[in-house]
Protein backbone atom coordinates (compact mmCIF):
# COMPACT_ATOMS: atom_id res chain seq x y z
CA UNK A 1 0.00 0.00 0.00
CA UNK A 2 1.36 3.56 -0.87
CA UNK A 3 1.56 5.57 1.66
CA UNK A 4 1.90 8.67 -0.39
CA UNK A 5 -2.11 10.27 -0.36
CA UNK A 6 -1.32 11.63 -4.05
CA UNK A 7 -0.38 8.48 -5.25
CA UNK A 8 -4.38 7.60 -5.35
CA UNK A 9 -5.48 10.79 -7.02
CA UNK A 10 -4.38 13.88 -9.69
CA UNK A 11 -3.10 13.02 -12.98
CA UNK A 12 -0.86 10.05 -14.54
CA UNK A 13 1.95 12.25 -13.60
CA UNK A 14 1.21 12.96 -10.28
CA UNK A 15 0.46 9.41 -9.35
CA UNK A 16 3.65 8.32 -11.22
CA UNK A 17 5.32 10.89 -9.33
CA UNK A 18 3.99 9.64 -6.30
CA UNK A 19 5.27 5.94 -6.98
CA UNK A 20 8.35 6.87 -7.98
CA UNK A 21 8.98 9.19 -4.80
CA UNK A 22 7.44 5.83 -2.61
CA UNK A 23 8.91 2.99 -3.97
CA UNK A 24 12.81 4.33 -5.92
CA UNK A 25 14.24 3.98 -2.68
CA UNK A 26 13.03 0.56 -2.00
CA UNK A 27 14.13 -0.45 -5.33
CA UNK A 28 18.00 0.81 -5.12
CA UNK A 29 17.74 -1.09 -2.39
CA UNK A 30 17.03 -4.33 -3.41
CA UNK A 31 19.44 -3.49 -6.49
CA UNK A 32 21.74 -2.83 -4.40
CA UNK A 33 21.27 -6.29 -2.11
CA UNK A 34 21.97 -8.01 -5.00
CA UNK A 35 25.04 -6.40 -5.89
CA UNK A 36 24.05 -4.61 -9.21
CA UNK A 37 26.81 -2.39 -10.12
CA UNK A 38 24.88 0.71 -11.19
CA UNK A 39 21.73 0.80 -9.00
CA UNK A 40 21.31 4.08 -9.48
CA UNK A 41 21.04 3.79 -13.03
CA UNK A 42 19.20 0.76 -13.00
CA UNK A 43 16.09 2.36 -10.90
CA UNK A 44 15.97 4.59 -13.40
CA UNK A 45 15.81 2.33 -15.98
CA UNK A 46 13.29 0.24 -13.65
CA UNK A 47 11.14 3.70 -13.61
CA UNK A 48 11.44 4.84 -17.48
CA UNK A 49 9.77 1.10 -18.09
CA UNK A 50 7.47 1.40 -15.66
CA UNK A 51 6.30 4.74 -17.21
CA UNK A 52 5.44 3.20 -20.05
CA UNK A 53 3.08 0.67 -18.97
CA UNK A 54 2.31 2.89 -15.96
CA UNK A 55 -1.45 3.73 -17.45
CA UNK A 56 -2.33 -0.07 -18.21
CA UNK A 57 -1.40 -0.94 -14.24
CA UNK A 58 -4.52 -2.71 -12.74
CA UNK A 59 -4.64 -3.21 -9.23
CA UNK A 60 -4.21 0.38 -8.15
CA UNK A 61 -1.40 0.97 -5.67
CA UNK A 62 -0.70 -2.50 -5.48
CA UNK A 63 -0.17 -3.73 -9.17
CA UNK A 64 2.11 -0.78 -9.30
CA UNK A 65 4.27 -1.74 -6.82
CA UNK A 66 4.46 -5.86 -8.01
CA UNK A 67 4.63 -4.29 -11.34
CA UNK A 68 7.79 -2.34 -10.26
CA UNK A 69 9.39 -5.34 -8.63
CA UNK A 70 8.71 -7.67 -11.29
CA UNK A 71 10.80 -5.27 -13.66
CA UNK A 72 13.56 -4.99 -11.20
CA UNK A 73 13.39 -8.50 -10.73
CA UNK A 74 14.15 -8.73 -14.18
CA UNK A 75 16.39 -6.40 -14.74
CA UNK A 76 18.40 -8.18 -12.35
CA UNK A 77 17.96 -11.69 -13.35
CA UNK A 78 19.49 -9.88 -17.12
CA UNK A 79 22.52 -8.10 -15.30
CA UNK A 80 23.28 -11.38 -13.40
CA UNK A 81 23.24 -13.57 -16.69
CA UNK A 82 25.36 -10.49 -18.42
CA UNK A 83 27.87 -11.21 -15.77
CA UNK A 84 27.71 -15.02 -16.44
CA UNK A 85 28.80 -14.04 -19.82
CA UNK A 86 31.21 -11.35 -19.43
CA UNK A 87 32.59 -12.00 -15.88
CA UNK A 88 33.93 -8.52 -14.18
CA UNK A 89 37.96 -8.61 -13.54
CA UNK A 90 38.77 -6.37 -11.32
CA UNK A 91 42.57 -5.79 -9.89
CA UNK A 92 42.95 -7.29 -6.13
CA UNK A 93 41.49 -5.45 -3.31
CA UNK A 94 42.82 -6.34 0.26
CA UNK A 95 40.10 -4.73 1.55
CA UNK A 96 37.36 -6.65 -0.34
CA UNK A 97 39.63 -10.42 0.05
CA UNK A 98 36.98 -12.49 2.27
CA UNK A 99 39.70 -14.09 4.03
CA UNK A 100 40.98 -11.14 6.07
CA UNK A 101 40.35 -10.62 9.64
CA UNK A 102 37.84 -7.72 10.64
CA UNK A 103 39.66 -4.81 12.15
CA UNK A 104 38.14 -3.82 15.16
CA UNK A 105 36.47 -0.60 13.66
CA UNK A 106 34.78 -3.06 11.55
CA UNK A 107 33.27 -4.75 14.18
CA UNK A 108 32.57 -1.88 16.11
CA UNK A 109 30.88 -0.15 13.13
CA UNK A 110 29.02 -3.76 12.22
CA UNK A 111 27.82 -3.83 15.80
CA UNK A 112 26.24 -0.04 15.57
CA UNK A 113 24.39 -1.07 12.89
CA UNK A 114 25.67 -1.17 9.08
CA UNK A 115 25.91 -5.42 9.05
CA UNK A 116 22.35 -6.51 7.93
CA UNK A 117 23.06 -5.82 4.40
CA UNK A 118 26.11 -7.85 4.30
CA UNK A 119 24.50 -10.93 6.70
CA UNK A 120 21.58 -10.83 3.46
CA UNK A 121 24.20 -10.89 1.06
CA UNK A 122 25.42 -14.03 2.64
CA UNK A 123 22.31 -15.92 2.14
CA UNK A 124 22.03 -18.04 -1.01
CA UNK A 125 20.51 -16.12 -4.24
CA UNK A 126 16.76 -17.60 -3.98
CA UNK A 127 16.50 -16.81 -0.20
CA UNK A 128 18.04 -13.44 -0.43
CA UNK A 129 15.71 -12.70 -3.04
CA UNK A 130 12.55 -13.86 -1.05
CA UNK A 131 13.86 -12.44 2.07
CA UNK A 132 14.43 -8.61 -0.02
CA UNK A 133 11.37 -8.60 -1.70
CA UNK A 134 9.34 -9.35 1.47
CA UNK A 135 11.30 -6.97 3.79
CA UNK A 136 12.81 -4.45 1.54
CA UNK A 137 10.21 -4.60 -1.10
CA UNK A 138 7.55 -4.74 1.00
CA UNK A 139 5.77 -7.13 -1.44
CA UNK A 140 3.46 -9.97 0.50
CA UNK A 141 3.96 -13.96 -0.05
CA UNK A 142 1.59 -13.97 -3.22
CA UNK A 143 3.30 -11.16 -4.64
CA UNK A 144 6.50 -11.87 -4.18
CA UNK A 145 5.38 -15.88 -5.89
CA UNK A 146 3.88 -13.36 -9.18
CA UNK A 147 7.81 -11.59 -9.00
CA UNK A 148 9.36 -14.94 -8.92
CA UNK A 149 7.09 -16.84 -10.67
CA UNK A 150 6.60 -19.39 -8.44
CA UNK A 151 4.45 -20.98 -6.08
CA UNK A 152 2.97 -19.74 -2.78
CA UNK A 153 4.21 -23.02 -1.16
CA UNK A 154 8.40 -22.72 -2.41
CA UNK A 155 8.61 -19.01 -1.59
CA UNK A 156 7.08 -19.60 2.02
CA UNK A 157 9.77 -22.69 2.31
CA UNK A 158 13.05 -20.23 0.67
CA UNK A 159 11.44 -17.84 3.55
CA UNK A 160 11.53 -20.20 6.48
CA UNK A 161 14.74 -20.85 5.41
CA UNK A 162 16.55 -17.49 4.64
CA UNK A 163 15.23 -16.52 7.96
CA UNK A 164 16.78 -19.73 9.85
CA UNK A 165 20.19 -18.97 7.74
CA UNK A 166 19.68 -15.13 9.09
CA UNK A 167 19.26 -16.68 12.75
CA UNK A 168 22.63 -18.91 12.50
CA UNK A 169 24.58 -16.30 10.78
CA UNK A 170 23.61 -13.40 13.86
CA UNK A 171 24.66 -16.49 16.50
CA UNK A 172 27.55 -16.78 14.81
CA UNK A 173 28.54 -13.51 14.40
CA UNK A 174 28.16 -12.96 17.76
CA UNK A 175 30.08 -16.18 18.93
CA UNK A 176 33.00 -14.97 16.98
CA UNK A 177 32.82 -11.45 18.44
CA UNK B 1 6.07 -1.47 7.30
CA UNK B 2 6.64 -2.82 10.31
CA UNK B 3 3.26 -5.29 10.21
CA UNK B 4 5.06 -6.75 7.11
CA UNK B 5 7.51 -7.86 9.41
CA UNK B 6 5.67 -9.08 11.90
CA UNK B 7 3.33 -11.25 9.19
CA UNK B 8 6.53 -12.68 7.63
CA UNK B 9 8.22 -13.49 10.96
CA UNK B 10 4.61 -15.22 11.95
CA UNK B 11 4.28 -17.15 8.59
CA UNK B 12 7.17 -18.77 9.31
CA UNK B 13 7.18 -19.56 13.37
CA UNK B 14 9.79 -16.82 14.06
CA UNK B 15 7.14 -14.58 15.83
CA UNK B 16 9.11 -14.64 19.08
CA UNK B 17 12.37 -13.96 17.65
CA UNK B 18 13.21 -10.38 18.95
CA UNK B 19 16.25 -10.55 17.58
CA UNK B 20 15.34 -11.70 14.61
CA UNK B 21 12.44 -8.91 13.97
CA UNK B 22 15.63 -6.17 14.96
CA UNK B 23 17.16 -7.31 11.87
CA UNK B 24 14.76 -6.87 9.61
CA UNK B 25 14.35 -4.00 10.99
CA UNK B 26 17.68 -3.06 10.49
CA UNK B 27 17.90 -4.11 7.34
CA UNK B 28 14.75 -1.93 6.06
CA UNK B 29 15.89 1.05 7.24
CA UNK B 30 19.35 0.56 5.87
CA UNK B 31 17.92 -0.98 2.43
CA UNK B 32 15.77 2.38 2.11
CA UNK B 33 18.39 5.10 3.48
CA UNK B 34 18.96 6.55 0.02
CA UNK B 35 16.76 8.64 -2.29
CA UNK B 36 18.21 7.90 -5.62
CA UNK B 37 18.63 11.17 -7.95
CA UNK B 38 16.50 10.47 -10.96
CA UNK B 39 17.86 11.00 -14.07
CA UNK B 40 17.23 13.67 -16.66
CA UNK B 41 14.91 11.79 -18.70
CA UNK B 42 12.93 10.65 -15.80
CA UNK B 43 12.70 13.82 -14.34
CA UNK B 44 11.14 15.31 -17.30
CA UNK B 45 8.61 12.43 -16.88
CA UNK B 46 7.64 13.65 -13.65
CA UNK B 47 7.88 17.11 -14.45
CA UNK B 48 4.11 18.91 -13.85
CA UNK B 49 2.96 19.54 -17.17
CA UNK B 50 1.91 23.86 -17.34
CA UNK B 51 -1.46 24.53 -18.30
CA UNK B 52 -0.94 26.61 -21.95
CA UNK B 53 -1.32 30.32 -21.44
CA UNK B 54 -2.85 32.88 -23.32
CA UNK B 55 0.48 34.83 -24.12
CA UNK B 56 1.84 33.76 -27.13
CA UNK B 57 5.05 31.68 -26.95
CA UNK B 58 8.27 33.02 -27.78
CA UNK B 59 8.67 30.43 -30.76
CA UNK B 60 5.15 31.86 -32.15
CA UNK B 61 6.49 35.42 -31.81
CA UNK B 62 9.49 34.81 -33.54
CA UNK B 63 7.48 33.55 -36.23
CA UNK B 64 5.47 36.63 -36.42
CA UNK B 65 8.71 38.84 -36.32
CA UNK B 66 10.38 36.60 -39.14
CA UNK B 67 7.02 37.02 -41.25
CA UNK B 68 7.06 41.05 -40.62
CA UNK B 69 10.51 40.98 -41.73
CA UNK B 70 9.92 39.08 -44.91
CA UNK B 71 6.84 41.27 -45.95
CA UNK B 72 8.83 44.11 -45.07
CA UNK B 73 12.09 42.90 -47.52
CA UNK B 74 9.52 41.67 -50.39
CA UNK B 75 8.26 45.42 -50.13
CA UNK B 76 11.12 46.96 -50.24
CA UNK B 77 12.22 44.68 -53.20
CA UNK B 78 9.03 45.57 -55.17
CA UNK B 79 9.82 49.36 -54.53
CA UNK B 80 13.70 49.06 -56.10
CA UNK B 81 11.96 47.03 -58.97
CA UNK B 82 8.89 49.84 -59.59
CA UNK B 83 12.03 52.22 -59.76
CA UNK B 84 14.00 50.72 -62.16
CA UNK B 85 12.66 51.87 -65.56
CA UNK B 86 13.55 48.03 -67.34
CA UNK B 87 11.66 46.65 -64.62
CA UNK B 88 8.80 48.88 -65.13
CA UNK B 89 8.78 48.28 -69.06
CA UNK B 90 9.13 43.96 -68.24
CA UNK B 91 6.43 44.01 -66.19
CA UNK B 92 4.35 46.14 -68.52
CA UNK B 93 5.14 43.91 -71.13
CA UNK B 94 4.34 40.81 -69.01
CA UNK B 95 0.59 42.24 -67.97
CA UNK B 96 -0.18 43.13 -71.71
CA UNK B 97 0.97 39.25 -72.92
CA UNK B 98 -1.07 38.34 -70.06
CA UNK B 99 -4.12 40.03 -71.22
CA UNK B 100 -3.76 39.15 -74.75
CA UNK B 101 -3.96 35.41 -73.62
CA UNK B 102 -6.93 36.23 -72.49
CA UNK B 103 -7.99 38.39 -74.98
CA UNK B 104 -6.59 37.95 -78.56
CA UNK B 105 -8.05 41.29 -79.70
CA UNK B 106 -6.11 43.10 -77.03
CA UNK B 107 -2.68 44.76 -77.80
CA UNK B 108 0.32 42.91 -77.02
CA UNK B 109 4.05 44.02 -76.70
CA UNK B 110 6.57 42.17 -78.79
CA UNK B 111 9.11 44.42 -77.72
CA UNK B 112 10.06 43.24 -74.27
CA UNK B 113 13.48 43.86 -72.62
CA UNK B 114 14.92 41.85 -70.97
CA UNK B 115 17.08 42.43 -68.15
CA UNK B 116 20.85 41.31 -68.37
CA UNK B 117 20.94 40.36 -71.93
CA UNK B 118 23.72 41.21 -73.48
CA UNK B 119 22.92 45.09 -73.04
CA UNK B 120 21.90 45.21 -76.39
CA UNK B 121 17.97 45.02 -76.12
CA UNK B 122 17.79 48.34 -74.02
CA UNK B 123 18.99 50.29 -77.27
CA UNK B 124 17.20 48.54 -79.92
CA UNK B 125 14.01 47.22 -78.49
CA UNK B 126 13.65 49.72 -75.87
CA UNK B 127 9.90 50.95 -75.71
CA UNK B 128 10.77 54.26 -75.99
CA UNK B 129 9.11 56.77 -78.09
CA UNK B 130 11.66 58.24 -80.90
CA UNK B 131 12.39 61.80 -80.64
CA UNK B 132 9.82 62.58 -83.32
CA UNK B 133 7.11 61.75 -80.73
CA UNK B 134 5.70 59.10 -82.80
CA UNK B 135 6.19 55.58 -81.04
CA UNK B 136 7.92 53.29 -82.92
CA UNK B 137 5.55 49.99 -81.56
CA UNK B 138 2.73 50.46 -83.33
CA UNK B 139 0.34 47.57 -81.93
CA UNK B 140 -2.69 47.30 -84.59
CA UNK B 141 -5.65 48.27 -82.71
CA UNK B 142 -7.72 45.83 -85.53
CA UNK B 143 -5.73 42.56 -85.96
CA UNK B 144 -6.13 40.47 -88.50
CA UNK B 145 -8.47 38.19 -87.98
CA UNK B 146 -6.67 35.61 -89.99
CA UNK B 147 -3.28 35.72 -87.65
CA UNK B 148 -3.60 37.32 -85.04
CA UNK B 149 -0.85 36.17 -82.85
CA UNK B 150 0.97 38.44 -85.34
CA UNK B 151 -1.01 41.26 -85.74
CA UNK B 152 0.42 43.57 -82.83
CA UNK B 153 3.79 43.46 -84.11
CA UNK B 154 4.38 44.73 -87.60
CA UNK B 155 3.62 48.08 -88.91
CA UNK B 156 2.20 46.07 -91.65
CA UNK B 157 -0.41 43.51 -90.14
CA UNK B 158 -0.73 41.66 -93.35
CA UNK B 159 0.68 38.19 -93.51
CA UNK B 160 2.89 39.30 -96.41
CA UNK B 161 4.55 42.04 -94.21
CA UNK B 162 4.72 39.85 -91.80
CA UNK B 163 6.49 36.60 -93.06
CA UNK B 164 9.00 39.34 -94.79
CA UNK B 165 9.35 41.27 -91.34
CA UNK B 166 10.65 37.65 -90.01
CA UNK B 167 12.53 37.01 -92.92
CA UNK B 168 16.14 37.18 -91.04
CA UNK B 169 14.87 36.20 -88.03
CA UNK B 170 13.67 32.31 -86.41
CA UNK B 171 10.69 33.96 -84.00
CA UNK B 172 7.94 32.91 -85.64
CA UNK B 173 5.84 34.06 -82.49
CA UNK B 174 6.01 37.86 -82.62
CA UNK B 175 3.64 38.20 -79.24
CA UNK B 176 6.75 38.68 -76.83
CA UNK B 177 9.73 36.46 -77.78
CA UNK B 178 11.64 39.60 -77.00
CA UNK B 179 14.96 37.65 -76.64
CA UNK B 180 15.62 36.50 -80.49
CA UNK B 181 14.12 40.05 -80.99
CA UNK B 182 16.87 41.55 -79.09
CA UNK B 183 19.70 39.48 -79.70
CA UNK B 184 18.83 40.06 -83.78
CA UNK B 185 18.24 43.48 -83.94
CA UNK B 186 21.53 44.50 -84.99
CA UNK B 187 21.60 42.93 -88.31
CA UNK B 188 19.09 41.55 -90.29
CA UNK B 189 17.21 44.18 -89.99
CA UNK B 190 13.87 44.12 -87.20
CA UNK B 191 11.70 41.33 -86.81
CA UNK B 192 8.60 43.60 -86.52
CA UNK B 193 9.80 47.00 -87.58
CA UNK B 194 9.47 48.40 -84.46
CA UNK B 195 11.20 50.02 -81.98
CA UNK B 196 14.49 50.50 -84.18
CA UNK B 197 15.64 54.02 -81.69
CA UNK B 198 18.45 54.00 -83.65
CA UNK B 199 17.93 54.69 -86.71
CA UNK B 200 14.37 56.81 -86.70
CA UNK B 201 15.53 59.32 -84.05
CA UNK B 202 17.13 62.74 -85.23
CA UNK B 203 19.90 62.38 -82.60
CA UNK B 204 18.86 63.20 -79.25
CA UNK B 205 18.58 61.79 -76.38
CA UNK B 206 15.56 59.73 -75.66
CA UNK B 207 13.47 60.63 -72.56
CA UNK B 208 13.57 58.30 -69.91
CA UNK B 209 10.89 57.39 -68.39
Amino acid sequence: MLTDPSAHRGTSTDRFTAAYRELSPRVLGYLRSHGVDDPEGATNDVFLALHRRFDSVEGGEDGVRTLTFSIAHARLVDFHRARARNPRQVSFDPEADPRRAASAEDTAIDMVGGGAMSLLSSLGDDQRQVISLRVIAGLSLEETAQVMDRSVGSIKQLQRRGLESLRSLMVKETIDV
Amino acid sequence: MSELIDVLLDESDFADDAVLRDLLDELEREATAVRPMPSTALAELMAPRRAPSRRPSSARRGVVITGIAVIGALGLGAGAAAASPEARAAIGAGFAVIAHLFDPGAPALVSVPILGIDGSSGSSSSPEPSSSGAPTVQPSDTPSPSDGTNSGATDDPTPEATSNAQSGDDSGDSSGDSNSNGKHSNGKGNQSGHGNGKGQGNGGPAPTP
